[in-house]
């Protein structure tokens, strides 16, 4: 969630330090290395953190074509199997099966990309609407509000609310919908709306802070001679507004694409249960139940570290596609 | 932005109701659906937790039945009473006199200011790194962003936390997510927003790197230092996952405040499952965990709301 911030202000800032990047030149490296070696020095808790915590785990992939000991972990320590892990991985089922767990990812991202991102732009464009100071201040903060909610106790209200007495079951039982706990079914899966809810609920309002700071850094003599033309407010909503923020709409949903499988699935381990799995498991679940061995599953690590990588490779592939989609669109981009 | 241009920015925003709002019926018309559409947003904002807050007072049998003498079910809008027409506590009193929420209270406060801490060491030294004109400017550049593109998954990354001998300490709560790519970067950038001019006249006045680091630039630069911190304590305040993997439930008085929230809920569910009838104060644990766990953070929220809010806006109109 608040990756999604820094990511803005990174982006922002890298086509900011990428256009005017400045380089050292004329002397070679030993002159650059008897200047600098200091701040080479300083740069040593930073490269350490992350060799440590990033660069190895990422040479830890290749446990994924290993014999990984599920109780006495190590790196590099297994027996190479070849792809016997990702064979197993898509024709065993551990509680759920893993074809399914991608069509949940695919359908779960899809909902969060197209609604989830529709959400905030709709929300900025009419709190910007609003000329009475303090009710669009009260609007705001109450948006707001549910982002500084944590992950874990959102969705234990929103587990209260769509129970088996929760006040959402209640709610469809007058429009004639009464199938009881709503996180029980998964026909239809109710789970996929109960999901993208959650995270409207929880995000939208945090979200939209940037779209509203784009709309106020729109011309105001735009408005005023589209009104002297006539334009009604819809039409200056529809071609003003909305052609004058695109640059920002286009930047946030690249970013969003780029993190769509990964972000924000930590609640559909929050929320789901075993009973649901067909459903409700998404890649992401499906690793960390069998790396921790929860919700009756016994921990896999062999499994886990070969689903790991999976996720990787399609979540790297997503970020470069939208980083190459961003370049071409708006001509700045990530890296 | 300088002072004058954001004076010149609210002017222009302040100024831009005037002239264009019309009096037709048509701009009432759409002012009145606004109104409506926001207000339903904000009900639909408030009311989860206003249903909670209400529930967590509420006579249990009525709540858990989802029916009673008193409540036929639906949102809870005022705290149901019990047979005697009083408020029942009893919830609250159990999860005080179990006495782990305070603990969870301690060990995530403990870790949020370490773990921001020590990545704020990682962040400031590494940015000023960065933004420095160096040969390896570009190679180091690479390096930190590298990370945020790809990473090894759960299994190696566990694998190395329980290399080192951190699973089941607070270490690994603190250190492994202490930071991360684009808060490095952050930083760089905030170190790449100070005057060029100011270093220089530093350096001819003698100062050595980390005099320039701490006590030139990184004053000038707080603004997005800030923002780096406020983001970087939601992060580990309301992290849950880490926890979870690294510490097992034998070293439950280690755990973070969201790991226990889990926990106490789980308790209420089992009791639920079990049907016995002995204590119904462990049916409201749900609703105060809830309530104990966030009313804090919903009080002291609107302070960092603003300042949060600021940068964003800040951020955005620097780009």
């Amino acid at each position: 969630m608040t990756d999604r911030v820094s990511a803005v202000s990174s982006a922002k800032a890298a086509g900011r330090t990428g256009s005017k990047r400045p380089r050292s030149e004329g002397h070679g490296w030993g002159k650059d290395f008897k200047l600098n070696w200091i701040l080479y020095l300083i740069f040593i808790p930073c490269a350490v953190y992350f060799i440590i915590f990033n660069y190895i785990p990422m040479l830890g992939v290749l446990m994924a074509f290993q014999d990984v000991d599920s109780t006495n972990i190590s790196l590099f320590g297994g027996d190479w199997i070849g792809w016997e892990n990702f064979t197993r991985l898509f024709t065993t089922s551990v509680g759920s099966n893993f074809w399914l767990a991608i069509r949940n990812t695919a359908v779960m991202s899809l909902l969060n990309i197209t609604f989830g991102f529709a959400a905030p732009v709709i929300l900025a464009i009419l709190v910007s609407e609003v000329r009475n100071k303090g009710f669009r201040r009260f609007v705001q903060t109450v948006t707001y509000m549910p982002y500084f909610v944590s992950a874990v106790v959102v969705c234990q209200i929103i587990k209260e609310l769509v129970g088996d007495e929760g006040v959402v079951t209640a709610i469809c039982g007058w429009f004639g919908y009464s199938e009881g706990n709503l996180l029980a079914q998964a026909d239809p899966p109710t789970f996929w709306l109960i999901y993208m809810f959650t995270d409207i609920w929880q995000n939208a309002g945090y979200s939209s802070i940037i779209f509203v700071a784009a709309i106020h850094a729109i011309d105001p003599s735009l408005y005023e001679a589209a009104a002297m033309d006539g334009a009604t407010r819809w039409q200056r909503t529809w071609k003003i507004t909305i052609p004058s923020i695109l640059p920002t709409i286009v930047m946030m949903f690249t970013i969003k694409m780029g993190t769509m499988i990964t972000a924000g699935f930590d609640k559909v381990v929050l929320l789901y249960n075993t009973g649901i799995f067909d459903v409700a498991d998404t890649i992401y679940s499906y690793t960390y139940r069998l790396t921790t061995g929860s919700m009756g599953s016994t921990a896999d690590f062999g499994l886990a570290a070969a689903s790991g990588l999976f996720q990787s490779v399609i979540s790297v592939t997503l970020l470069l596609s939208s980083n190459y989609l961003s370049r071409w669109l708006t001509k700045s981009s990530l890296f | 932005m300088t002072r004058q241009e954001r004076i010149a920015m609210q002017k222009r925003i302040q100024g831009s109701g005037g002239m264009v709002q019309g009096k037709s019926a048509g701009d009432i018309a759409v002012t009145c659906v606004t109104w409506s559409i926001l207000f339903l947003v904000a009900f639909i904002c408030l009311i989860p937790l206003w249903h909670v807050l209400m529930a967590s007072v509420s006579d249990p049998k009525q709540i858990a039945f989802g029916m009673g003498e008193t409540y036929k079910g639906g949102i809870v809008w005022w705290p149901v009473a019990n047979a005697d027409g009083a408020w029942d506590f009893s919830g609250y009193e159990y999860i005080f006199e179990d006495g782990s929420i305070f603990r969870g209270y301690l060990n995530t406060i403990l870790y949020v200011i370490c773990s921001v801490s020590i990545g704020m060491v990682v962040n400031i030294t590494g940015g000023y790194v960065i933004s420095r004109n160096t040969k390896l400017k570009p190679f180091l550049t690479l390096f930190v962003m590298f990370t945020s593109m790809f990473n090894g998954g759960l299994i190696p990354t566990y694998a190395v936390v329980k290399g080192l001998g951190m699973t089941d300490t607070i270490l690994s709560v603190i250190i492994p997510g202490c930071t991360n790519a684009f808060f490095v970067v952050m930083m760089s950038n905030a170190f790449c927003t100070v005057p060029e001019s100011t270093v220089e006249s530093a350096k001819l006045d003698g100062a050595g790197h980390l005099r320039i680091m701490f006590q030139i630039m990184l004053p000038q630069a707080m603004t997005f230092a800030v923002v780096v911190i406020l983001n970087s304590v939601i992060l580990q305040w309301n992290s849950w996952m880490p926890a979870s993997i690294y510490l097992s439930s034998n070293f439950s008085d280690l755990w973070p405040l969201q790991l226990l929230i889990r926990d106490l809920s789980a308790r209420s569910d089992n009791y639920l499952a079990a049907g016995s009838a002995a204590a119904w104060s462990l049916y409201l644990v749900r609703y105060t965990v809830i309530i104990a766990s966030t009313l804090p953070i919903l009080c002291i929220f609107p302070f960092f709301q603003k300042k949060l809010e600021k940068n964003v806006v800040v951020g955005a109109v620097k780009g």
